[in-house]
């Protein structure tokens, strides 16, 4: 069966939607928001940087609902993950530059390297199969169709977080998707993921 | 049918010598390598000392026959791959070879370089150095010059890079896809991996002792370490003789930090015990274990326990080479491979250097002095990498 959307997450500047419904009414400014809102209680998230945080954010919101995880019964050697940034961590990087001039951070520097968001989505849920991190000036929505359907059609792979963080001090933009291959849904296309994106 | 993938020679330069022997010799000895860098250029020349291999780039490609121009870690790699694949690169031509080649470097030495003169004058006069950054570059350079072209891979797993390599082109010989390999890593010293290892604090300012109570952290160390791997057909045609085989391997990942290990080391105790369960032995059957052991709080604390844990009170001789030759990083899979060929070939053991006390939370230690005479059949080597990535290979006397 060819792969299929079920849920997407949206969140661009502050306003969070899943499946085109408001997640809350506030603004969420800050990553520290929008986790005091859901109610989570993760602590290591307080020692990661935007980037992470919101990707990590956006995924609990996504995988979420109906008292159980959407990855429930499936083997997590076979959930993928596809992931876009444009700018990346550079507001950690730079963060991690003012520390040169005395003590360089340990803390900051390991998240020094975007494809981290996708480790901590990991450490959380568990995923180990397939990834990638795929830096673009924009949302791709043609590159992360040709990916996610390879991996589901062709590399065995059964289900696939993907779509594009970015986060940066003025702007935060968010687009999650969750695919796989034997739930129907909205057809895997990048009209359908453009949609999304654009709102 | 599967089809074994037997080692029949090995090839590996590191701070304590230029090759097989002596490196072997390096390592019976007892040579001491770890000490003042000449060649790599940093802020830390004075106060952190590394096991750099004493030789210069140039000589380096005299020894190699390449190029000057190549970075550091394609030197290094084409000596090591030359030893190896040399003395067997007319006997196997008519056979499909592939070249497994690990590094996490990459050409960041030249681009290092470049980068520093782009800082300080805005120009980018010497652009072209910087064409072999990436580590896939780098196994180009290499296949290329030996003329290995019928499968070419490099793999970047952090620490556990070339056990990898190693661990693919076992399987791909296995399934009969090729018939010789020849798989391992290289790594040199740079900036970069100096600079960002010492921003996660875990390099000694001395020494490094592995596995003991008092260690202080790691030394990074250069080198690269390769074996020439055949399928028993492939090494009758060839007329070599088989040291080992590479009975056991297995990748897991804890999934737990972006750097560190699980406490308990769930990884390490998987990959361990599933790449025992591949090689068909039980932990009773190990003769010796070649520690990933860095020398740092956290990898000696978890290995140590899951060691403790799998072989469940009865701890086979175990050692870290990483004593003698630093971390290197993507070659150590590499390098520790040649050790372990040569731990079955010679019947040696190498001992951890040293170590001086017990850890409190481990009940075993480390060999501690040289031991010869024995009859090692199978050698258990861990590699385990930043992102909980832990491989552990087994590697069986030949008709063991």
């Amino acid at each position: 069966m060819p792969a299929h959307i079920l849920h997407h997450v949206r969140i661009k500047d502050g306003i969070v939607s899943k499946d085109g419904v408001a997640v809350t009414d506030k603004v969420m400014a800050l990553p520290e928001d929008l986790y005091r809102e859901l109610g989570c209680n993760y602590l290591k998230f307080f020692k990661m940087d935007p980037l992470c945080k919101w990707a990590w954010l956006a995924t609990e919101i996504l995988v979420s609902g109906n008292g159980q995880v959407l990855y429930h019964g499936l083997d997590n050697n076979r959930v993928a993950l596809v992931l876009q940034t444009t700018n990346g961590c550079l507001e950690v990087d730079k963060k991690y530059q003012e520390t040169l001039a005395t003590i360089p951070s340990p803390a900051l520097f390991v998240y020094t390297l975007p494809n981290i968001m996708l480790g901590e989505i990991c450490i959380r849920h568990g995923f180990k199969g397939e990834q990638a991190c795929l830096v673009n000036e924009a949302f791709d929505s043609e590159e992360l169709t040709t990916w996610v359907a390879d991996l589901l059609e062709r590399r065995g792979m059964d289900a696939c977080l993907f779509g594009r963080v970015d986060a940066t001090r003025n702007a935060t933009d968010i687009t999650l998707f969750w695919a796989d291959s034997s739930t129907p849904g909205t057809p895997l296309s990048a009209p359908a993921l453009q949609q999304v994106h654009e709102g | 049918m599967r089809h074994k993938a037997y080692i029949v020679n090995t090839g590996v330069i590191t701070a304590i010598g230029n090759n097989t022997q002596q490196c072997k010799e390096g390592l019976a000895s007892g040579k001491n390598a770890i000490g003042k860098p000449r060649f790599l250029q940093t802020h830390w020349q004075n106060e952190i000392p590394v096991a750099e291999v004493p030789l210069s780039n140039d000589e380096l490609a005299a020894l190699a026959g390449v190029s000057s121009g190549w970075p550091r870690t394609a030197l290094l790699s084409a000596v090591a791959v030359k030893e190896a694949w040399q003395p067997y690169r007319e006997s196997a031509q008519e056979l499909r070879c592939g070249f497994f080649s690990a590094n996490t470097v990459g050409g960041m030495d030249l681009t290092e370089n470049v980068y520093k003169d782009f800082k300080e004058t805005g120009t980018l006069s010497d652009i072209p150095s910087m064409v072999s950054h990436e580590c896939g570059a780098i196994t180009e350079l290499v296949a290329g010059h030996f003329g290995i072209h019928d499968f070419v891979t490099t793999i970047s797993t952090a620490c556990s890079s070339s056990a990898n390599s190693i661990m693919m082109a076992a399987q791909m010989i296995e399934a009969g896809m090729l018939d010789v390999a020849v798989a391992g890593g290289a790594d040199c010293l740079s900036r970069f991996t100096l600079n960002g290892f010492n921003t996660l604090m875990i390099l000694d300012r001395q020494q490094c002792q592995p596995f003991d109570n008092n260690r202080r952290g790691l030394n990074l160390g250069e080198g690269a370490g390769y074996v020439l791997m055949m399928s028993e057909k492939a090494a009758g045609q060839c007329n070599a003789t088989p040291i080992c085989s590479v009975s056991g391997y297995a990748n897991a990942n804890d999934a737990y930090h972006q750097t560190a290990s699980s406490p308990d080391g769930i990884g390490n105790k998987l990959a361990m015990q599933q790449a025992m369960a591949q090689a068909g032995i039980t932990p009773a059957e190990v003769s010796y274990i070649n520690l990933h052991g860095t020398g740092t709080a956290n990898n000696d604390s978890s290995e140590g326990k899951a060691i403790e844990s799998v072989f469940a009170g009865q701890v086979p001789p175990a050692s870290s080479t990483k004593s003698f030759t630093g971390h290197t990083l993507g070659a150590s899979g590499g390098v520790e491979a040649v050790f372990s060929t040569i731990a079955i070939a010679d019947g040696i053991l190498f001992p951890n250097m040293r170590w001086q006390t017990q850890m409190e939370d481990i009940s075993w230690k480390p060999v501690t002095e040289m031991r010869t005479g024995l009859d090692i059949r199978h050698v258990l080597s861990n590699s385990f990498g930043f992102g909980g990535n832990c491989s552990s290979l087994v590697f069986s006397k030949f008709n063991a």
